[in-house]
């Protein structure tokens, strides 16, 4: 363009401008450090909003959260001087985006939900308030309680233990005259014989991230492999027992026997629902899916498989409720967490067993959904799925993409299951060796 | 002001004093808004991001000069490289295909055929989508295998493709939706120069006996010249920073075949929490990006010289 | 798109000169062989890129079992209009469109003027650091939004502006492309018409607002249409400066149909069809000014 030219758009004008733009730096980061202000007492008057109203953050889920909403609002009738804002953010954006800027400016919210992947993050950044004075520990399930506990304090407070299962087409299967998998053998000739031009043998999670470890979790823990030591130094994915659950993921996929992409995660029951796929693994609140979109399909559960041999070792989720030690008013946002989830008596009810399907780590209201757990699927997964489930890991995100890489390299890549769990053990250990914070793996207390 | 005719040095120069003073004071006046919004919300966030590069900060813990320890770091980071190196192969892929694919729209709606109001608002309607949206609705035309795309391939005698599920075609597949959403957006701007050459142009190289292509080669496509450059340069710096279709499609896989650099520095600031290591990232992206505007750049210059 | 043909019709006798003057239809014309070819590639391509926006129109009125089906179905087996009631019952989609009418109408008009302003400052005026300041503000082009959230939201909090119309307006405002493209269309206006002004004793502002501003009306239309679209669809910034659901725009509304482990797609393309219908419609009623406005921006030889 001409213009340029008369301009005299030169490197050297460019590289004048850039050095000045540096040279500007200086002043305006002592701006940013001022108000972007690392000072805790700043942070703590800044936090929630101001005034009497406090912040309650979670990603939104259409089916949970009206109750939530109305459970607030009964709240905030019974604490005119303390109410709470409920705000709900869409799920793909809230743990990152949302929550990340909101606390970099000191504007986090006085309540939150918060996923395993963050959770070790924001308690070695004491953004966590500990909640060990909201319940009585003794009625409540010792291994939810683990693992939000670093130094035998809790830092966020359990609310739901949703077990993942392996949920199949019964007339797929009857069609075919095959019995639901129990060992890994049985699963990868079902999962051979039931795929069909039209329909793929099972579906497990393609799309790297949090969900697709959670549900390959069980799998490397019924093969007997774990992701960590047990003094949560260093990797322990470096085992014939981890490999072989990488070689299984890897199989499955690259034998043609699971889609390769789904239209939305497989947290989704549908490809099932539909007749795409006869065995999908997924978690307990599939059966309300089921029972929504898919009354008149005839399906059952079983426990995830295991090697032959094995005990099937399963995992539930995952988020938590968390209260912001810098929030401005942190003895009500506490006030308010335990009479949600402990003191309210319609509420926690509501949420396990009347509207949704969630086990809860508190016994006293498993107890009082009684009528609901002791039928149908909902009764496999409380009898057989549940007892075998442990918390999902509370490994920060750098440690999940190391182990999501691994799958990856070995369902699309080609790898076998050995060098992808070295190339994962490598990239955990590269990142431990320089972690400083709470112990990764819960220790007993 | 009368003075003008006047003549005499002296007058001369106080009349251009006064011109010049109202050049600068109308000149700064009216950039002075939208330089202070740039200032404020654009310059200042990007020193920001620059100052943050020389620290360590999680976000929401406290922040930590560690000087240029970052981009030490960085140098030695494969992932951010690999990274690059795929924003790299999209980039030169789909800047070449979203030039030509826009200018041939474009030359199809300047034919004058039937209809060319509707074609014109169908080709740009994709860009009216959200990249969101066009992403969703892509998800589900490439499923295997029984998605759109490969029904329609299937009728060709091709085998179904994974398309986002393969590392082979994943990447493929993002270039091809968004070509799809920009495309009609590019041929806007090269509607615009086209409808501006003069049609004498090509009446006396019919005259002279020139072929279609001739016309086209000699004559569109030196005249298309300035309105090309500017296509590359825009679309070379958006494509530079892809992101959302890969945040929704992907998220980088299968196998980090589609983690583009800002997919990954944005991994490394909102979910690993290492702010000022992804702003030491953004850093070094700008100024890959600024050298090759800068190459363009020179190209345009060039070009007026001759 | 009966006006558009008929106006093309007259455009012929009208302005001969024009490059291919459209002649009145024709069947042999038509059945040329290379209008014929023309005609099959206008089909692919109209199949191809307007295809999938069907096809979202399609799924926007499947009900929610059979909106993900693989193998799909070109049509809806029960067409669902409910689905559009739906997503005005579910959520308060009707306040979303009015924010999103409101923060992007405000975003183009107050950007239009300040743009034209700075870029008419930037082409036609003289002053030291002018060219500098006008590659500063190229370079800012160069960042990905991403990576300036944070810092930026710092400021904007700073500033007090968090939940407010303030927030998701003023940052949005300042931009470099449009500065730029507007740049390009004053440098091409011919210099007589401002300096004939000028000698008449005219200041530069009277210049710019009785001279420049009335002749740039093509262009700002096109701008504001770019400009309108950009923020219309934009959903990183309003997710993150927003809390308040009544200040929530249209791009966060349509994700809300999506949920943790599943997704009403039925409902999420019903709310993108909403969401993209204002812009059509724009874009048809403006689309010859469009085209108009973008030759006049100098960018052409």
């Amino acid at each position: 363009m001409t213009d340029m030219e008369q301009n005299g758009l030169t490197r050297r004008t460019f590289a004048g401008r850039t050095a000045a733009t540096v040279g500007s730096m200086t002043m305006l980061g002592s701006f940013l450090a001022a108000c972007g202000g690392s000072d805790s007492k700043d942070g703590a008057a800044a936090g929630g909003g101001g005034g009497g109203t406090m912040q309650f953050w979670k990603f939104a889920s259409e089916n949970d959260d009206p109750i939530i909403k109305g459970a607030v609002d009964r709240w905030n009738k019974e604490n005119p001087d303390s109410k709470v804002d409920f705000q709900t953010f869409p799920p793909d954006q809230y743990s990152g985006t949302k929550l990340t800027t909101a606390f970099a400016a000191k504007k986090g919210p006085d309540v939150f939900w918060i996923s395993p992947g963050a959770f070790i993050n924001y308690v070695n950044n004491g953004v966590a308030e500990p909640v060990d004075d909201l319940i009585d520990k003794s009625t409540y399930n010792p291994a939810s309680v683990t693992a939000v506990s670093v130094d035998g304090k809790m830092y966020s407070l359990p609310f739901e233990q949703e077990p993942v299962a392996l949920y199949y087409r019964k007339d797929i299967l009857e069609k075919a005259g095959i019995e639901p998998p129990r060992t890994w053998d049985d699963l990868r000739a079902a999962a051979k014989e039931l795929t069909t031009k039209k329909q793929k043998g099972i579906v497990i999670e393609p799309t790297p991230g949090g969900y697709q470890n959670f549900t390959w979790y069980p799998f490397l823990w019924s093969a007997g492999g774990n992701v960590l030591s047990e003094d949560s130094k260093k990797s322990a994915l470096n085992t014939p027992e981890a490999a072989s659950a990488f070689q299984l993921w890897g199989d499955l996929m690259k034998d043609g026997y699971a889609p390769k992409k789904t239209a939305q995660l497989t947290s989704e029951l549908g490809p099932l629902g539909r007749g795409e796929a006869a065995m999908q693994v997924c978690g307990f609140w599939g059966i309300g899916q089921m029972k929504n979109l898919f009354k008149d399909v005839d399906y059952g559960v079983v426990k995830i498989p295991a090697p032959a041999g094995r005990q099937s070792v399963t995992v539930y989720g995952g988020w938590t409720q968390m209260v912001n030690a810098q929030g401005g008013n942190v003895a009500k946002a506490k006030e308010f967490t335990k009479w949600l989830w402990v003191q309210d008596k319609e509420f926690p009810d509501n949420w396990a067993c009347r509207n949704g399907s969630k086990f809860s780590p508190n016994n006293a209201v498993n107890e009082g959904c009684e009528d609901v757990f002791s039928k149908g699927a909902y009764k496999t997964f409380r009898d057989e799925v549940l007892p075998t489930a442990q918390a999902e890991p509370r490994y920060p995100d750098q440690i999940v993409k190391a182990i999501g890489d691994g799958l990856q390299a070995a369902m699309f890549s080609g790898k076998s299951g050995e060098e992808a769990a070295s190339q994962a053990a490598k990239a955990i250990d590269s990142y431990l060796s320089s972690y400083q914070g709470a112990p990764l793996n819960p220790t007993q207390t | 002001m009368a003075a003008t005719t006047a003549g005499s040095p002296q007058t001369r120069t106080r009349w251009w004093k006064t011109r010049k003073g109202e050049q600068r004071l109308v000149g700064y006046g009216f950039l002075l808004p939208d330089l202070i919004g740039l200032a404020v919300f654009v310059i200042l966030p990007i020193a920001g991001a620059i100052y943050i590069s020389f620290h360590k900060w999680t976000g929401i813990g406290v922040r930590e000069w560690n000087g240029i320890e970052n981009y030490k770091t960085l140098l030695k980071d494969e992932a951010f490289w690999n990274s690059l190196k795929i924003t790299a192969i999209y980039t030169f892929s789909f800047v070449p295909l979203l030039f030509i694919g826009s200018l041939g729209l474009a030359l199809l709606v300047n034919q004058g055929l039937k209809m060319t109001g509707l074609l014109r608002s169908a080709f740009f309607a994709p860009y009216m989508v959200s990249l969101v949206i066009s992403s969703v609705i892509w998800i589900f035309m490439l499923q295997d295998p029984a998605g759109v795309v490969n029904v329609i391939i299937g009728w060709f005698g091709f085998e179904p493709q994974a398309w986002l599920g393969d590392t082979d075609t994943a990447l493929i597949s993002v270039i091809i939706v968004t070509l799809w959403q920009s495309v009609g957006y590019s041929m806007i701007i090269f509607l615009a120069g086209l409808q501006d050459i003069p049609a004498s142009y090509y009446e006396a190289a019919k005259v002279d006996g020139a072929s279609a292509w001739s016309r086209f080669r000699h004559i569109t496509l030196p005249l298309l010249k300035p309105t090309s450059l500017f296509v590359a340069l825009i679309s070379f710096i958006g494509a530079f920073q892809l992101f959302d279709p890969i945040f929704v499609m992907t998220q980088g896989g299968p196998a980090n075949a589609t983690t583009t650099t800002v997919y990954y520095i944005y991994q490394q600031a909102f979910q690993f929490l290492q702010l000022g290591y992804a702003s030491a990232l953004s850093v070094v992206l700008f100024l890959i990006i600024l050298v090759f505007s800068l190459l363009q750049l020179r190209v345009f210059r060039d070009d007026a010289n001759q | 798109m009966t006006t558009q043909t008929s106006d093309a019709h007259a455009g012929a006798h009208a302005r001969p000169r024009v490059k291919k003057p459209r002649k009145p239809f024709s069947l042999k014309r038509m059945f040329r062989p290379e209008r014929l070819v023309l005609y099959a590639l206008a089909a692919v391509s109209f199949f191809i890129l307007a295809g999938p926006l069907l096809w979202m129109l399609s799924s926007s009125l499947k009900s929610s079992d059979t909106v993900l089906a693989n193998p799909p179905t070109a049509l809806p087996t029960e067409w669902r209009f409910q689905n559009y009631l739906d997503v005005f019952d579910q959520v308060p989609f009707g306040t979303y469109l009015l924010n999103s009418l409101f923060v992007a109408t405000t975003v183009t008009v107050v950007a239009l003027l300040l743009h034209s302003m700075a870029a008419y400052s930037l082409a036609r005026l003289h002053f030291p650091g002018r060219d500098k300041i006008f590659l500063l503000i190229l370079c800012t082009l160069m960042v990905p939004f991403t990576v300036i959230a944070v810092p930026l939201f710092i400021i904007v909090d700073w500033l007090g502006w968090v939940d407010t119309y303030q927030g998701l307006i003023v940052p949005m405002i300042p931009h470099a492309f449009g500065i730029f493209l507007l740049r390009q269309f004053y440098l091409s206006v011919p210099r007589e018409l401002e300096e004939a002004a000028i000698l008449d004793g005219a200041s530069l502002i009277k210049v710019y607002w009785h001279i420049i501003l009335p002749l740039s009306r093509p262009v700002l239309a096109a701008l504001g249409i770019f400009f309108f679209l950009a923020n219309w669809n934009n959903f990183l910034w309003p997710l993150i400066v927003t809390q308040d659901q009544s200040l929530w725009v249209v791009q966060l509304g349509i994700q809300q149909f999506r949920g943790q482990y599943a997704s009403n797609y039925n409902l999420i393309m019903a709310a993108s069809t909403c969401a993209a219908l204002p812009t059509l419609i724009l874009f048809f009623v403006l689309q010859r000014r469009l085209v108009e406005g973008i030759k006049m921006t100098g960018l052409k030889g």
